[in-house]
This record gives structure tokens, sequence and C-alpha cells, in this order.
């Protein structure tokens, strides 16, 4: 669709979010049309014809694609989790990701946002560019579940530390839950498993039919948020933006203080001087060296969360750890535990990522089986087939030209690390 | 309103600074949940949403700017402490290791409280927006989830990363033994112990917590976790 080449968000390999053209008028004026008729009509339209508003809408909502980070592409390939509305990492803001998905233009695209996500992968953008079409996350589901085998090795390489016993029963017990979803929709694509409401025969679930109709404006935040570092990609900077520190502009303030005579000498002029860093503003500076003369001389000030001042008058009923401990072995317990407690958020941290980008990509899944061009009977492996998918994009109803034997072929590219 | 539950719980047992910056999940449920009266439109309420995940996001920078410059206090203190050693009595140099190490192991709990504070509100947001497709029959909640994933509040990337630098920093200044006699440990204890506590105690409860929560849902489905179970789980309720 040549729309989508015009759409100024959307370009093959650039990330969506495009910070300083999205001011908040273009919000305002999208955001009042969310309440009215109009969003309301075209959900109803929706569900009863899915497809045809989809790919009308499938150009605006491409360009909400935009890479994300490595973190959020465990079972996806690096290009699929394009079609992950995951901003980009620097934008830091919540107010990014619903207003990057703000094209200029019409109110419907501006409805149409969240479920849209997933309405980007249909295969009719005939003339997407190669490198946005093998990233079919199927492909890789497939690869992992395509004979109902439980790919407990690809999950278990989900976190570092998931060596123990422990984490790998949680990824195994997931991933018999993946399996069985997996069946399901195998099951109702090729069964008639119709919902009330739906005009196809093939629905698997209401709310995968509710996702293609999905009108929601996104709201806005009050305020852009300045973007960390020095970085070009920062939206534009007001005093009232919050700013976000890394260690490394930090380390650039230390040397600029110190430049300066240290932290007591220097002053917020000078060191922002100094810094030369992009969309620092003195306000910034002069709240972080007061935060960091707060540390160095007041560290038990340091911190909203820092008691040590009110503690010590505190009646704790005190736990006994140090009894029969000296003092360095009460600190390496404590460490101990608090090191279990970090490894425990880390895995689950992993997991809920893993869990709805294949949320998202069974989105993707069963949507496809909704197309027009599947109304030949899909067995089951040859629904799940992504490989054809990612193979040629091109095709504009690629799902039942699907070979069976390439789901063998592409088992053969899951790797592990891909999972990270 | 067995989250409502937990969520309370996991706020209670927090820092006490840091009650008020958690996610209202008290407030928001029966917004979304209310049988009578309508619910809010999507729109109402991803703004309430985002509203919420502002006020998590500025917290959590906040926080994390006061652990940038603590941690980079920090390796100053001990590269200082280090370098010093030879030219200062050893009694001076181990007071300033010992105080070092207690530094060290708090910051990293703290760290670690607020990475769970995160996660206490990713579940409620998780948990919210469930209830309100489950309300509504929208389907807000996976494309919202996903930009809650990409917040910096969830990928706290920067704290991670001091966290485990944390834990490589304790191997620098920790003795290969048990240093100090049990004199010294019993004045040092009474001394340390309220701030160390609080923070021991939190990481108790957030483990223990993490636990019930994981327990096993009764909507379980491809969007839950799966149940966790604590090898020493019954050990850690003895405290």
């Amino acid at each position: 669709m040549e729309r989508m080449t015009t759409n100024p968000f959307y370009t093959s390999g650039i990330p969506v979010t495009v910070p300083s053209p999205l001011p908040s008028a273009t919000l305002d004026e999208n955001f009042p049309r969310l309440p009215d008729a109009q969003s309301v009509l075209m959900e109803r339209e929706l569900r009863r014809t899915p497809l045809p508003p989809h790919q009308s809408s499938v150009a605006r909502m491409r360009g909400q694609l935009h890479p994300s980070t490595g973190s959020v592409g465990p079972l996806c390939s690096p290009q699929a989790v394009r079609f992950s509305s995951v901003s980009n990492p620097e934008q830091y803001t919540s107010a990014n990701p619903y207003t990057s998905h703000q094209t200029p233009s019409n109110g419907s695209s501006s409805a149409m946002v969240y479920g849209s996500h997933h309405e980007g992968l249909e295969p009719t953008y005939t003339d997407l560019p190669m490198d946005v079409g093998p990233a079919w996350c199927p492909d890789h589901i497939m690869l992992e579940y395509s004979d109902g085998v439980p790919a407990g090795n690809n999950l278990t390489a989900i976190s570092p530390i998931a060596s123990t016993d422990e984490l790998a029963k949680q990824t195994e017990w997931w991933t018999e839950l993946m399996n069985d979803d997996w069946k399901d929709i195998a099951d109702t694509t090729g069964g008639a498993k119709a919902q009330p409401q739906a005009g196809p025969p093939v629905q698997p679930s209401t709310s995968v039919h509710k996702s293609a109709s999905l009108q929601i404006v996104p709201s806005q935040s009050v305020e852009p948020s300045a973007v960390a570092a020095p970085s070009p990609s920062a939206s534009s900077n007001t005093s009232k933006t919050r700013m976000r520190w890394t260690p490394e502009l930090h380390e650039r303030f230390v040397d600029a203080v110190n430049i300066l005579g240290g932290s007591e000498k220097a002053t917020p002029k000078g060191v922002l001087k100094l810094m030369k860093a992009d969309n620092l503003t003195i306000y910034h500076v002069k709240s972080h060296l007061q935060k960091y003369r707060t540390a160095r001389y007041r560290p038990e000030l340091s911190e909203g969360s820092s008691e040590r001042l009110d503690a010590s008058k505190e009646e704790l009923p005190s736990i006994d750890l140090k009894g029969s401990f000296d003092l360095t072995e009460a600190l390496r317990l404590q460490l101990e535990l608090q090191k279990r407690l970090h490894e425990q958020l880390e895995v689950q941290r992993n997991l809920q990522l893993r869990i709805e980008e294949q949320g998202k990509c069974l989105q993707i899944m069963i949507e496809q089986q909704c197309k027009p061009g599947a109304d030949k009977v899909l067995d089951a492996s040859t629904s799940a087939e992504g490989s054809k998918l990612s193979s040629d994009p091109k095709e504009s109803s690629t799902v039942k030209d699907v070979p069976n034997n390439s789901q063998n072929g592409t088992a053969a590219q899951a790797e592990p690390g891909d999972n990270e | 309103m067995k989250h409502g539950k937990w969520h309370k719980r996991q706020v209670d047992q927090s820092l006490p600074a840091w009650k008020v910056e958690f996610l209202r999940y008290k407030e928001l449920k029966p917004i979304v949940s209310a049988v009578s009266g309508r619910p809010p439109s999507p729109a109402e309420f991803v703004a309430l949403l985002d509203a919420e995940i502002e006020k998590i996001n500025a917290f959590f920078i906040e926080q994390e700017e006061f652990f940038i410059i603590r941690h980079k206090e920090l390796q100053v203190a001990i590269r200082d402490a280090l370098a010093r050693k030879a030219a200062v009595p050893e009694s001076a140099h181990e007071a300033e290791i010992a105080a070092i190490r207690r530094e060290i192991v708090n910051f990293h709990g703290e760290m670690v409280l607020l990475l769970n504070y995160s996660s206490v509100n990713y579940i409620g947001l998780a948990k919210i927006l469930k209830k309100y497709d489950k309300r509504t029959g929208a389907v807000l909640r996976l494309a919202v989830i996903e930009t809650v994933l990409a917040q910096p509040f969830f990928t706290a990337e920067a704290v991670t990363l001091m966290v485990r630098e944390c834990e490589a920093m304790m191997e620098a200044v920790f003795p290969t033994a048990p240093g100090e006699g049990q004199a010294a440990a019993r004045r040092d204890r009474e001394a340390l112990a309220a701030a160390e506590q609080r923070i021991f105690r939190n990481t108790v409860a957030a483990l223990l917590a993490m636990e019930d929560v994981r327990s096993g849902s009764s909507t379980r489905g491809r969007h839950s976790l799966p149940p966790l179970t604590l090898p020493d789980s019954e050990w850690l309720r003895s405290f």
C-alpha cells in the first residue's frame, strides 16, 4: 500500500517513536474524538467484518512499529519485535508509547492504536520491506511448539541464573501452558467454534476477535518527559520535564564538579557549562547537585527511603539474626537473602516479558486465521506455519500456501540465544 | 479482593517513605469493577493508568538518581579505603571496611526493594487491566501492558546493573573468614540494627509475598506467572 510510505512515521528501519513532533496539540485534537460515535461505529463494523477495515488502518498502524530492546524479544526475532509497541528505550516516558502512535492525520487512525499492533502483521502488506517481513514471531514460536514438544531448553535460557530447579520448573510450567494454547488454536482454526457475534466462522475467542475492533484513543500524559542523556533523540526539554540520570551522565557531572573544586564550590551554571550535555538544563543540574551534596556530607539524609535518622528511634522487634553470628556473617546472610529476592524478581520479569510477547504473537496468529484466504481448510500444522510467511511476505495470502515440510526446516533455525 | 489484600500487604511492609508511591490499586479496582454505574471509557481508564504510571516512573527515576549518586560514592570510598590501607592503623582500616561492607549490603538491599516496588506495581497494573477487559469486553490489556513493559520502572536497566555491581563489590571487601570477635559484633549490632532490620524484614517479606502472589491463580491462563515455591520458605517465615 502506497499510503504506508507516505506515512511520516513509518520507515523500514527507523524507530517510530518520534519525539519532538508530538506536541500535545496533536493529541488534544485527536483525543476528543474518542468518545464520539465514529469510533463506536467503527468498532461495531469491525466486529462484523474484521478484515477490510484492518487493512485500511494497517498502513497507518505500521507506523507504530518500532524496534524494541533485545530484552523484549525473547521468542520473536529482533525484527519481529518491531511489531511490539515497546517504545524505544531512550524515551523513558509513559507518554511516548501512546503519543508515538499518533499519526498526525485522521481520527480513526488515532483510535486504532492498541490492538492494531497485531494487525500490522497482516500479510496484505505486500510492499513491506523485506526486513520487516521475515520477522514473523510465529515463525519462532512454531519452531518451539510445532510438535507440541515443550521447548523447555529454550525457555530456560531466558535468565542467566535459570539453572536452578525452581526456575526450570517455572519455565516448564509456562511452556506447558503455551503448548495448551497452541493446541487450542489448532483446534479452533480447524474446527467450527464460532462466537455468537462473529461473522466469519472461525473465531477462536471473543477477546481475540475483539482485538481487531479495538478502538482506543491513547490518553496523553500531562507533559512530555525529557529523555535522560545528551542523546539527540531526546524530546524538547523544559525545566518541568523529568530528567533521567544515567551512570555515565553522572560521571560527567562528577568530573565537572571536581574540575570546579568540589561539590561545595561548584555552581550549577559552571557544571552545566562544563558538562556540555544536550537537553540538560540548569534546573536539572541544580537539583542533582543538591542530591549530590546531601549524599556526600549527610548520607543519612541522602535518600527518600533512607531511615537512618529515625530508625534508631523506633522500637523494632528485633530479628535476632545477629544473635549467633558476628557482624560479617549477618551481613552475608542479609546479602544472600537480597540476592535471592533479586534473582526471583529477574526471573519473574523475564517471564512477564515473554508472556506478553507470546500473547501478542498468539493474537497475530489467530488473526491470521481469520483472513479470507484462510477459508481453505487448514490443518493444525499448516495453520501454525510461520515459515512461509517469513520467507515470502509478498504473498497476499500466505497461510494457505504454507508447505508442511518447512516446519521441520525452520525448526533447525531455532537457537537458544534468540530467546534472550 | 484477593490481590487487593496482597497489594496492601506489600505496601504496608514497604519502606515507610515509599508507601504513598505505590500504584493505587485499592482505588483503581472499584472504579473498574463496580457493578453499578458504568466503568470508565477506555480513554478515561487509560488516562487514569497513565497518571499512575507517570507517578510510579517519577518516583522510580528519582530513587534511581539517588542510587546512581550513592553507587559512585561507594566506589570512590572503596577505592580510597583500599588505597589508604597501608597508611593507616589496621583497626582504622578495618573499621572503614566494615562500614563500607554495611553500606554495600544496605545499598544493595534498597535497590532490590526498589525493584520489588516495580514488580508490585507491574503486577497490580496487569491485574487491573485484566479486570477492565473482563468487565468491559475491551481489549486494552495487551496493548497497555506492552507499553508498561517499556517503562523505566519496569525495565530498570541501571538499577539492575548496580545491583550486580554491588554483588561484585562485596567480593572485593568481604573477608574470606569471619572477622570480628563477639564483643565487637554485639556492639556493632546495636548500632546498625535498625536500618538493616528494616531492609532485611522487607526483603523477607517481599520474598514471601512473591510466593504468595504466585501460589496459584484462580484464573490461571497464558498470562499468569507460574507458581513459585521457595525452597526455604519455612525458614523465611520464621523471621
